[in-house]
């Protein structure tokens, strides 16, 4: 409500008015407040300036070759799943066997060390990346979207 | 089978487009991806104020699009959905990249150009001070939060319906009205002194 409204007044109805959002019936008690009240019809013409305005700006698009080359989708997606299951796979295998082969036989602990702590490690930094990534999935804003 | 443009409304086309885009027709994917992109260019340029982000957000889109495209309901338009999807990347992205949000629409080219806006019915006789308004208002967006300026660009730059804009951004109807009045009030308060020379 502004200073000068007779009656109580809801601003944000200048708003709805302006968009012809509003019902028949709360339309008309905008258009008779607005021929009442001057503060209110500054603002409700001032808004609509604004928004013709706005309305008429052109923006520039880049041309066609200014695109860069469409993002791929469930082709390359179910090759990338496929990739690092196999990945995965493998490498889980590898460590199996070269564990076992190592238990198997009598070893330095810190030959083993030497031997194995690179490729663990690495194992380790990527079920880390990996859990984060599962995490995420679950969390995924965009789950909702064709909802 | 494949249906022309010229035949079908442009809903049904998108619609005809998903359905073959997700039993893997790479050249529906690309149709679709070729009409929609320029608008979605467009609100990402709204939001992000300059191109290349503007570019980064809708290819992020398109991505979201196509790998989320079998869980898409087709009975939904697909504009809005599409909407939505460069709407939660722009937020995503001015969160990541918050100095660069502050500056960006003041961005001119290589060229010195300000490229963003222009007008396209200008002619000699036309108000000046009109003109300038429109650049005005577009440079006055960063003086907006995000919540505001968001509502403002799927309002009066997108035109998009007040069903519409509740759906892209997941929040009740009666907040879009009162969001968006108070979005209007803070631009109009910002652009105060050029309201008074161009209405007075």
């Amino acid at each position: 409500m502004t200073t000068s409204c007779v009656r109580p007044f809801d601003e944000e109805l200048l708003s709805g008015y302006l968009d012809g959002a509003l019902p028949q019936a709360s339309a008309q008690r905008v258009r008779i407040h607005l021929e009442d009240c001057a503060d209110c019809a500054q603002i409700h013409a001032e808004m609509r300036t604004l928004r013709e305005a706005a309305r008429a700006t052109h923006f520039e698009v880049p041309a066609e070759d200014e695109w860069p080359e469409l993002p791929q989708g469930r082709p390359s997606w179910l090759s990338r799943s496929l990739g690092w299951t196999v990945l995965i796979g493998w490498t889980l295998a590898v460590i199996a066997i070269t564990f076992w082969g190592y238990f198997s036989d009598q070893h330095d602990p810190w030959e083993m060390f030497r031997d194995l702590g690179l490729p663990v490690g690495l194992v380790l930094i990527f079920v880390s990346v990996l859990l984060d990534r599962l995490k995420d999935l679950k969390t995924d804003r965009y789950r909702g979207v064709h909802r | 089978m494949v249906l022309s443009d010229t035949v079908l409304p442009r809903a049904s086309l998108d619609v005809d487009l998903v359905r073959r885009a997700r039993s893997g027709d790479c050249a529906a994917q690309e149709k679709l991806a070729r009409r929609h992109r320029q608008s979605m260019y467009v609100l990402a340029l709204q939001l992000m104020g300059n191109r290349d982000d503007a570019l980064d957000v809708v290819q992020d889109a398109l991505l979201r699009f196509f790998t989320t495209l079998h869980r898409f309901d087709l009975r939904r338009p697909v504009k809005p959905w599409l909407y939505q999807i460069v709407r939660n990347r722009a937020v995503d992205l001015h969160r990541r990249r918050k100095i660069r949000r502050h500056e960006s629409l003041d961005a001119v080219d290589e060229d010195g150009r300000q490229f963003e806006v222009r007008d396209v019915s200008a002619d000699p006789e036309r108000d000046v001070a009109r003109s300038q308004l429109k650049a005005r208002i577009w440079q006055s967006l960063k003086e907006l939060s995000p919540k505001q300026r968001e509502i403002l660009v799927l309002r009066d730059y997108q035109d998009l319906s007040y069903s519409e804009i509740a759906e892209t951004l997941n929040i009740p109807i009666g907040t879009v009205m009162s969001r968006l009045h108070g979005a209007r009030k803070c631009l109009r308060e910002v652009l105060q002194d050029d309201l008074q020379t161009l209405l007075h």
